[in-house]
């Protein structure tokens, strides 16, 4: 297939990272690089089934439905960057 | 509604409802419900009002899951999953006993870790179908899976200061998904398909399903064409909140994209809320700006592999579901399709109807009694069901003491009255009411004497009646029933009162 | 012996020591504070010293001891390190990153928990390359690691101060984390055994996640013995992790001391050698050490077998693919709203998300974030992602082709030794490529042993590493506890070098 090429502002966008146009440049430069190198594994035939599938699965160990401890609110707020004593406060969302 | 011309509405519901565990679906945090729900708005009024209460309920349900604190990882609550699977098989659906979770990532205050852990590929139930009773016909309609999920907290908006609050009690409680296929036509049918399923998660115990609580929440895709015509686009109507406004919104919707449609426009494809105000659906958001979440099976997570026979306990153990159970009472028992449906609204009515009616031995006035009576004094009393001072033995006791003769209907009337206001720790036993009252009085010489002593005394009334004047006839037999405190037999007091007075 | 003599020896002497009372718990502590005074400012190993509250735990263990209540468990009375980002309740858990400054975490991971409970003092955490993400320990924003044996060179990473605090005789022994080699790699280029468990052997509980399908806790130390008996007391199953494996724990410890002292430990035993590892992409130091250790085993009565591992020239490329992709989602939760760095002066909430992690995370972190976004996103998931897991499964099926006709599979631990720091590496795709070596096992999630066989011409240590099968850790703590008693790594005489 051909190389990929990554928009680099719509990435950054979606991981929510703020880049400048000097970062946006450099790093488009580098993961492009980075993307032509990983993507050779496309030349690498399909795989053959899970050979795990034959076999009869045991049960997965579940969690019983207990209430379990929880945090202190108090300190759960120390360490939030801003609170009004009883919730996380962000910037107003739109 | 109906339509104009060949125009059809096709709609589609998904419906998240939280599942009645103790846990979160992830953690052992306890999951608080509506306590949390109050007092997250109580909270929230408080604050905007400018009180400060440091003990409001506001980010009380939280652990280090809760919050995606780093490091932490989740861990599937074995009854969170019983849940779903029970609610999979009342429903018809296949069970997949090798589902996987998946992450939705998106970024949103009230989401801590970034992304949302749902099922995408591999739903826990696939198929089923939702029945619901639609001018007098049971229909199905095709579900496309149910899947579990957790839920996000919750941002409270301040729209006078520049913040938002974020709780998260709701965080990371158990969710799940039920995915309608879009077999339905119109907002009438949406509403009995919604109710059908409210129904039947409170019936299974799934869940609470309190609408007002958001514990049970709709939302709906719409579209329309013209018959024989492929699907048009559709938008969502998110999160409406109770029956009657799913109905208001959606047939706003449908008569606006048709009017867009005429007037030679297109339909975008959006997500909508419903505008109580105005009594439309308003745009939220362009699905075109849509998330990229960027599903992948969550590492964190095995496959969970189910207990084939777990599965099958649960299966056995499933109730009769109402709609079946309310076939039998009309069947079996011989009620009404009404008397059926009401008495099948919940699982606990339907068991105290049942209970009583074996008693009673007269499934047909026991059902009377339920619904006329019963239901209406416990309302009126502010009571539940469960909190009913008359036990449903009691109630078939008294149906049956009415049955044998032993009560007449005013005295029944007067004993339920009396059961129904007795204490929790003193219940008044129908039987030894009636014989503290005497009970109906059945004996025609007692009877005729009484007669006698008022026609004694009633000259004028005998010659008018026997004039002609048949509604003199209920002056007698009132004056006799207030004689013998109502007690007396009515079909004997009819009978002798007409020889008597015949001459 | 004296005290600075005593930090010198093994893990497992300290605590015979300890429990001997030929020292006082306080004693070998102030032992270990005082020596990581000394070297601090010139190698930078410890993110933080919990001084305070060790020495309250080592007077505490001296009470027991003087009552007559102790030893309580096998680490008694030992300083052990944390690598930053294990959280340790309490104590400033970083994870490397501004991001997670000042952030202290209301819980223990189960593995330090489980050291405590052993009687394990926790001495402090160490430095690391931020988020786990890299191999020199240079990415740490608080500092780069130096090389304790030479301060110029980096002691590798990520777990660079846990590997550094250990062969400075900082702490008896340190845990870190191994996502694509991270205790391996560093242990290789500082002298050390360095475990990286089957995953699921160790719980991942406490882990600050980077790539969850492939990170794994184990132990740093300078012995295998002492490894050996650290992965015991932190390995079982853990039901706060789903992944955590439901397997009884072998007596590591125990079979290693067993192995040591059986002159037939290695008999037949039946050693890979992998071609695709062994070729020119090695420095030729590292080579022929390698080789010699191979021939080393062979001479002790193992059995050397020549086994491919064909899709090794794929496995850089679905390590970081997959490792980058489930970074970028286990890294979204640093949105600077509940905990971490939160930006000044932001216009909206989208703004505020955006500039804290700018902010808090560095260049490295930052590239695979983007790269792993990119590699989940709409279009591009199949292609990526998608592949890249289903040749992970090839990896995993080429391993298990070889170990039917081997044990153990024994390849260099690192193409090159000990870096300079000096020398910038532009190219993070060259940096990338230094792990072919140890990524396969974290693939296969299987376990993989380091250690030290010989040191290069610029006295570096050069390491062996021992791959085994599925919950193989037996085999390969007996074959590396077996080729240790009959082959002492010579570095032991340089103690005391720094």
């Amino acid at each position: 297939m051909s190389t990929a090429h990554i928009d680099i502002h719509h990435v950054a966008r979606l991981a929510r990272i703020a880049l400048t146009e000097d970062e946006a440049a450099q790093m488009s430069v580098e993961l492009d690089r980075m993307l032509k190198y990983f993507g050779s594994i496309q030349d690498v035939a399909l795989a053959i089934e899970d050979p795990a599938a034959g076999r009869e699965p045991t049960p997965t160990a579940l969690r019983p439905d207990v209430a379990g401890p929880t945090l202190d609110r108090a300190e759960a707020l120390a360490g939030a960057p801003a609170h009004d004593g009883s919730a996380f406060t962000v910037p107003r969302v739109v | 509604m109906s339509l104009p011309g060949t125009w059809e509405a096709v709609i589609g519901l998904e419906v998240h409802t939280q599942l009645k565990t103790i846990s979160k679906l992830f953690s052992a945090c306890p999951v608080g419900a509506s306590r949390a729900e109050d007092a997250a708005t109580d909270a929230a009024d408080a604050w905007m009002n400018g009180d400060d209460d440091p003990s409001d309920g506001v980010n009380r349900d939280i652990d280090p899951l809760t919050l995606g604190l780093p490091g932490t990882l989740p861990v599937l609550n074995a009854e969170a999953v019983d849940l779903a699977v029970r609610l999979g098989l009342a429903l018809g659906c296949e069970i997949d006993h090798a589902s996987r979770f998946a992450r939705k990532h998106y970024f949103y205050p009230d989401l801590p870790k970034g992304y949302q852990i749902s099922q995408l590929d591999r739903p826990l139930c696939v198929g089923g179908a939702v029945r619901a009773v639609i001018d007098g016909e049971i229909r199905k309609f095709r579900l496309n899976r149910i899947h579990m999920e957790e839920d996000a907290g919750k941002t409270i908006h301040d729209a006078k200061a520049d913040v938002s609050r974020v709780d998260y009690n709701r965080a990371g409680v158990p969710l799940v998904e039920i995915v309608g296929e879009p077999d339905i036509r119109s907002a009438a049918e949406a509403v009995a398909w919604l109710k059908s399923l409210h129904q039947t998660v409170v019936w299974l115990e799934v869940s609470d399903g309190q609408m007002e609580a958001g514990n049970f929440r709709c939302d709906a895709n719409v579209s329309v064409r013209h018959k024989g015509e492929p699907l048009g686009t559709r938008t969502e109507i998110k999160n409406v909140n109770s029956f009657r406004f799913v109905e208001l919104a959606i047939d706003s919707e449908i008569v606006r994209q048709i009017a867009v449609l005429e007037a030679g426009g297109r339909v975008v494809q959006e997500t909508r809320g419903w505008d109580e105000g105005s009594g439309t659906t308003r745009s939220l958001r362009s699905k075109e700006d849509a998330h990229d979440y960027r599903y992948f099976p969550d590492p964190d997570l095995p496959v969970i592999h189910l207990d084939p026979a777990r599965v099958a306990s649960i299966r056995a153990a499933l109730p009769e579901l109402p709609l079946a159970r309310a076939e039998r009472f009309s069947g079996e028992l011989g009620l009404g399709a009404y008397d059926a449906d009401v008495l099948t609204q919940t699982r606990e009515r339907a068991n105290y109807f049942e209970a009583a009616a074996v008693v009673s031995g007269d499934p047909k006035t026991t059902a009377n009694w339920v619904i006329n009576d019963l239901l209406g004094a416990l309302t009126k009393a502010g009571l539940n069901l469960a909190d009913s001072p008359v036990s449903p033995a009691a109630l078939g006791e008294l149906v049956a003491l009415l049955g044998s003769g032993t009560l007449n209907s005013k005295l029944a009337k007067e004993c339920f009255a009396a059961m129904m206001a007795a204490p929790a720790d003193k219940p008044v036993s129908p039987a030894a009411w009636a014989e503290d009252s005497g009970g109906q009085l059945n004996d025609p010489i007692a009877i005729g004497v009484v007669i006698d002593a008022i026609m004694a005394k009633n000259d004028g009334q005998i010659a008018q009646y026997r004039a002609g004047k048949d509604k003199v006839f209920g002056f007698f037999v009132g004056q006799v029933m207030r004689e013998t405190q109502g007690r007396a037999n009515p079909e004997l007091l009819q009978q002798l009162l007409k020889d008597k007075l015949a001459g | 012996m004296s005290h600075t003599e005593l930090i010198r020896s093994p893990l497992v002497a300290q605590a015979a020591a300890v429990a001997n009372r030929e020292v006082s718990a306080r004693a070998l502590l102030e032992a270990h504070l005082t020596q990581i005074d000394a070297r601090q400012p010139a190698v930078n190993a410890f993110r933080a010293v919990a001084a305070d509250s060790a020495r309250h735990a080592a007077d505490h263990a001296d009470a027991l001891l003087a009552a007559g209540q102790g030893p309580r468990g096998r680490l008694f009375g030992v300083p052990v390190a944390i690598k930053d980002q294990i959280c340790t309740r309490g104590l400033v858990t970083s994870a490397g990153s501004k991001m997670l400054e000042n952030w202290r975490p209301p819980y223990d991971a189960t593995a330090v928990s489980r050291l405590v409970a052993e009687g394990a003092i926790i001495i402090g955490k160490t430095n690391q390359d931020e988020f786990a993400m890299g191999s020199t320990s240079a990415t740490c924003a608080f500092g780069a690691v130096h090389h304790p044996w030479d301060l110029d060179r980096a002691p590798g990473g990520s777990s660079g101060g846990s590997a550094a605090a250990v062969a400075d005789f900082q702490a008896a022994g340190a845990l870190g984390t191994d996502t694509g080699g991270s205790i391996r790699q560093p242990a290789s280029h500082c002298g050390l055994v360095g475990i990286k468990p089957t995953w699921g052997r160790v719980s991942r509980h406490g882990a600050i996640a980077y790539a969850s399908s492939l990170d794994q806790i184990g132990p740093l130390a300078r012995t295998v013995a002492d490894a050996a008996l650290m992965l015991e007391v932190i390995a079982g199953r853990d039901m706060n992790d789903m992944g955590s494996l439901d397997a009884p724990v072998p007596a590591y410890s125990a079979l290693a001391a067993a192995a040591a002292a059986d002159p037939d430990a290695l008999k037949g035993l039946r050693v890979g050698v992998p071609t695709e590892l062994m070729g020119e992409g090695n420095a030729p130091a590292v080579k022929a050490a390698i080789e010699a250790a191979h021939a080393r085993f062979e001479a002790l009565g193992a059995i050397l077998v020549p086994v491919s591992l064909p899709h090794t020239s794929f496995a850089i490329q679905t390590y970081y693919l997959i490792a980058m992709a489930e970074a970028s989602s286990n890294l979204a939760r640093y949105d600077g709203l509940r905990y971490g760095h939160r930006a000044e002066g932001a216009r909206d909430l989208e703004d505020l998300i955006a500039r804290s992690r700018s902010e808090g995370l560095g260049p490295e972190v930052k590239r695979r974030i983007l790269l792993g976004t990119f590699a989940l996103s709409a279009g591009y998931y199949d292609a990526f992602y998608g592949k890249a897991q289903a040749v992970r499964a090839l990896i995993r099926r080429d391993f298990e082709a070889a170990y039917a006709t081997c044990d153990i599979i024994a390849s260099p631990t690192s193409p090159v030794t000990a870096p300079r720091l000096d020398v910038r590496q532009d190219d993070p795709l060259a940096i990338y490529l230094m792990d072919i070596d140890t990524v396969m096992s974290n693939l296969a999630g299987h376990p993989s042993l380091s250690m030290p066989v010989a040191l290069d011409d610029d006295g570096l240590p050069i390491g062996l590493q021992l791959m085994g099968p599925h919950l193989g850790e037996e085999t390969i703590i007996r074959a590396a506890a077996a080729y240790e008693a009959r082959h002492p790594f010579a570095g032991r005489a340089l103690e005391g070098r720094a």
